[in-house]
């Protein structure tokens, strides 16, 4: 049984419709963020099995069930792992069914969370979480109540502030995490700035840069892709896994604060989540959204109304932000 | 002459192949260097060799190396690992003029002087792959002392030609001919070309008795399921080998006796007889043939 | 031999090894493998290809799928040639 392999552009016309095909006939559903996919044929020249690249994670693997073993899933994995190296991305994930995980195992990935999920979050470089885990441990105070927040802050608005105020009266320490992800308008390097300009009169929050295991690409994909229901739960509980069991012991975590979330329904859900998850060991507090005449503060209105109602943004801004942004993006706020 | 029915193509550059070929019971191993290896991993598949070469696993095994072309960046970096490991035997590839085959057997003997092999224990099998080197086939054949044989390589040759292979071989019958000639004349062994389709075994059985009966020693493979029903078409018939035994027994006996010219049953039995019972009791070894 | 590129080579099919290496000043290695009781066989071997090759630096990271000392030995010589970016071995040497 001779195959053969090659790398193919997600997006091209040739072999699209059979790789859309092969997915569904497996049960998985084919993903637009998918930048490349080793595909493979048999003899007879028809597409029998798949692996797609879509950043830095592998997914999308498919085999056609009278090919099924680990011969061709070696193959391919190889394949598109040789051709993420050559994208220069070294660090690699993969998303997979728990009956999977020996073989990834088999193929120097490690199992980050636990099988009993539909889905198993491995990793090819676990020492970098090894590396992020001691990196923050140098961050760790002692105190009966210790906060994390991670937020996006794009941009970093009066809620915002309140979030990180409010924790910060209840508890010794503060740890806010800004999302690292590139997003718009505003980059990371703003964002971070902006929170950590909104927060300088706090004295007990530490502002830490997010990572690849915390609301990322990586541990938590369908966020940034408003993926459907399923994949958005089972994405959330691996970012909780993941955050209890490798996070919050660094920094000696005892209480997470999430504002409430009355629009965006993955935020909704992953706040559920978080309280289904996060306790016994940390407990969730939410707070309740501040409003301002009525209307509850979203970074989202303000990105929307950016270019036109520039007193409206500006009363949802803290002043730090506001001077960020004629500072650094021009935009002509009138306070 | 050592038996060479069924020579076992194997790609260099796969480590699962490489690391079980040794099982199979054909005559010679063939391992590629060339076409079926990936430009990326061509020098992966020479460190392949180099080590397997040496492995206990293939020290009772003839060895044959299919190295790249002199003219790549490859060729010369192949013959210098594979000589260093000691193959037996070296494949040049679409070889289209004597000279060719003269050019490959300096670079041979630079490299066993370089790394301490003798002189001349390097041997050399020549593929003819395109219209020129079957006009050649004679010079060719003729060109090296090293040369075990010369074999053909029908993908290439079918293209030069501007036809393509059919069942019968029509379009191969004049190169097969011309190597068959040529190596007869030269003293040496003539090898067929692989037959492509693995699954096809009632065509690769076709294919083999034609083969078989134009004259040629042995045939490439590319199956190793391919081996037993190569070997099997090769087999004597149990009379073929009755007969060779008594011819065999026939000129112990009269060297034994100080008779200069034996014979068995009113017939001379010489030299050429001799030779060719050795090579049927050989063929014998895997196996004799029922007659049908 | 110096490491000062990136390199692999291999594959993660049964009976292959996969090895990649990163430059760095410092050695290190980690070795996994698919038949756990052969593990520090094949690091050992890995340990000593290197040795052979007068490599003191990178970071190896060896996986195998159960390949047979001649394809290990293969494996790790080829990424650590692609690593100090030369063509070919002292044959003599080896």
């Amino acid at each position: 049984m001779q195959i053969q392999y090659s790398i193919v552009s997600a997006n091209s016309m040739l072999y699209q419709t059979a790789i859309e095909q092969l997915i569904a006939s497996q049960g998985l559903r084919y993903e637009s963020d998918i930048e490349y996919f080793c595909i493979a044929h048999n003899q007879q020249q028809v597409l029998v099995g798949c692996v797609g690249l879509a950043g830095h994670i592998l997914k999308c693997f498919a085999i056609e069930n009278n090919y099924q073993g680990a011969g061709i899933s070696r193959a391919m994995v190889t394949e598109i792992i040789l051709c993420a190296y050559q994208l220069h991305r070294k660090s690699l994930s993969i998303f997979t069914a728990p009956d999977k995980v020996s073989i990834f195992q088999s193929m120097g990935f490690t199992a980050l969370t636990s099988l009993t999920r539909s889905s198993v979050l491995l990793v090819n470089r676990p020492e970098q979480l090894l590396a992020l885990q001691h990196q923050l441990s140098r961050h760790k105070i002692i105190g009966k109540r210790i906060a994390a927040i991670e937020m996006n802050a794009n941009p970093f608005t009066k809620g915002h502030a309140y979030l990180i105020e409010q924790a910060a009266q209840a508890c010794d320490w503060v740890h806010v995490f800004v999302v690292r992800e590139e997003n718009k308008p505003f980059s990371f390097s703003d964002r971070l700035a902006m929170v950590r300009n909104g927060c300088q009169h706090l004295r007990n929050i530490t502002v830490h840069e997010g990572n690849d295991y915390m609301i990322s690409k990586r541990t938590f994909p369908s966020y940034f892709l408003k993926e459907s229901h399923l994949v958005n739960q089972l994405h959330a509980e691996i970012d909780c896994e993941i955050f209890v069991r490798y996070i919050a012991p660094c920094l000696g975590i005892t209480h997470r604060y999430i504002g409430s979330e009355p629009n965006c329904p993955i935020t909704q859900n992953y706040n559920q989540v978080m309280m289904a998850m996060l306790p016994p060991q940390i407990s969730v507090v939410e707070i309740k959204r501040l409003a301002l005449s009525g209307i509850s503060i979203s970074a989202s209105t303000v990105r929307n109304n950016l270019l036109n109602a520039t007193t409206l943004v500006a009363s949802l801004l803290p002043i730090s932000t506001i001077n960020y942004l004629i500072e650094h993006h021009g935009y002509a706020l009138q306070i | 002459m050592k038996l060479r029915r069924s020579m076992l193509f194997v790609p260099a550059s796969n480590a699962a192949m490489v690391s079980n070929s040794f099982i199979y019971d054909t005559d010679s191993i063939m391992f590629d260097l060339e076409d079926s290896v990936a430009l990326r991993e061509k020098d992966s598949a020479r460190l392949i060799l180099f080590n397997a070469l040496q492995h206990p696993l293939y020290q009772d095994k003839e060895v044959v190396v299919r190295v790249n072309s002199l003219d790549s960046a490859f060729g010369v970096d192949d013959v210098n690992a594979v000589v260093a490991a000691g193959v037996d035997v070296i494949r040049l590839a679409k070889t289209d003029s004597a000279q060719d085959v003269i050019d490959m057997e300096a670079v041979i003997e630079h490299a066993e002087q370089a790394y301490g092999r003798p002189v001349g224990s390097t041997k050399l099998l020549a593929a003819i792959e395109s219209a020129l080197g079957i006009t050649n086939a004679k010079e060719i054949a003729f060109a090296s002392k090293r040369l075990i044989g010369i074999a053909l390589g029908a993908e290439d040759y079918v293209r030069n030609l501007k036809t393509n292979r059919s069942a019968d071989g029509i379009e191969l019958l004049f190169a097969r001919c011309s190597i068959i000639q040529a190596a007869r004349a030269a003293g040496i062994q003539c090898f067929d070309t692989v037959y492509s389709d693995a699954n096809n075994e009632a065509g690769f059985i076709h294919e083999a008795e034609l083969i078989k009966q134009l004259g040629f020693d042995g045939k490439s493979l590319i199956n190793p399921r391919q081996i037993d029903i190569l070997h099997n078409i090769y087999a004597p018939t149990l009379k073929e080998v009755d007969h060779a035994q008594a011819v065999i027994a026939a000129a112990t006996e009269a060297e034994e006796k100080g008779l200069g010219v034996a014979s068995l049953n009113g017939k001379m039995v010489d030299a050429p007889i001799i030779e060719r019972a050795r090579l049927t009791l050989e063929r014998a070894v895997s196996g004799i043939r029922e007659e049908l | 031999m110096k490491i000062h590129q990136s390199a692999v080579a291999g594959t993660f099919e049964s009976s292959d090894l996969f090895v990649e290496v990163e430059p760095q000043p410092q050695f290190s290695l980690s070795v996994t493998s698919s038949a756990t009781q052969f593990r520090d066989a094949v690091e050992t071997q890995v340990r000593n290809i290197l040795t052979k090759l007068h490599i003191e630096n990178g970071q190896w990271r060896v996986t195998d799928s159960g390949a047979l000392d001649c394809i290990i030995a293969a494996r790790v010589e080829t990424a650590a040639l692609r690593g100090a970016e030369l063509s070919a071995l002292n044959w003599e040497e080896m």
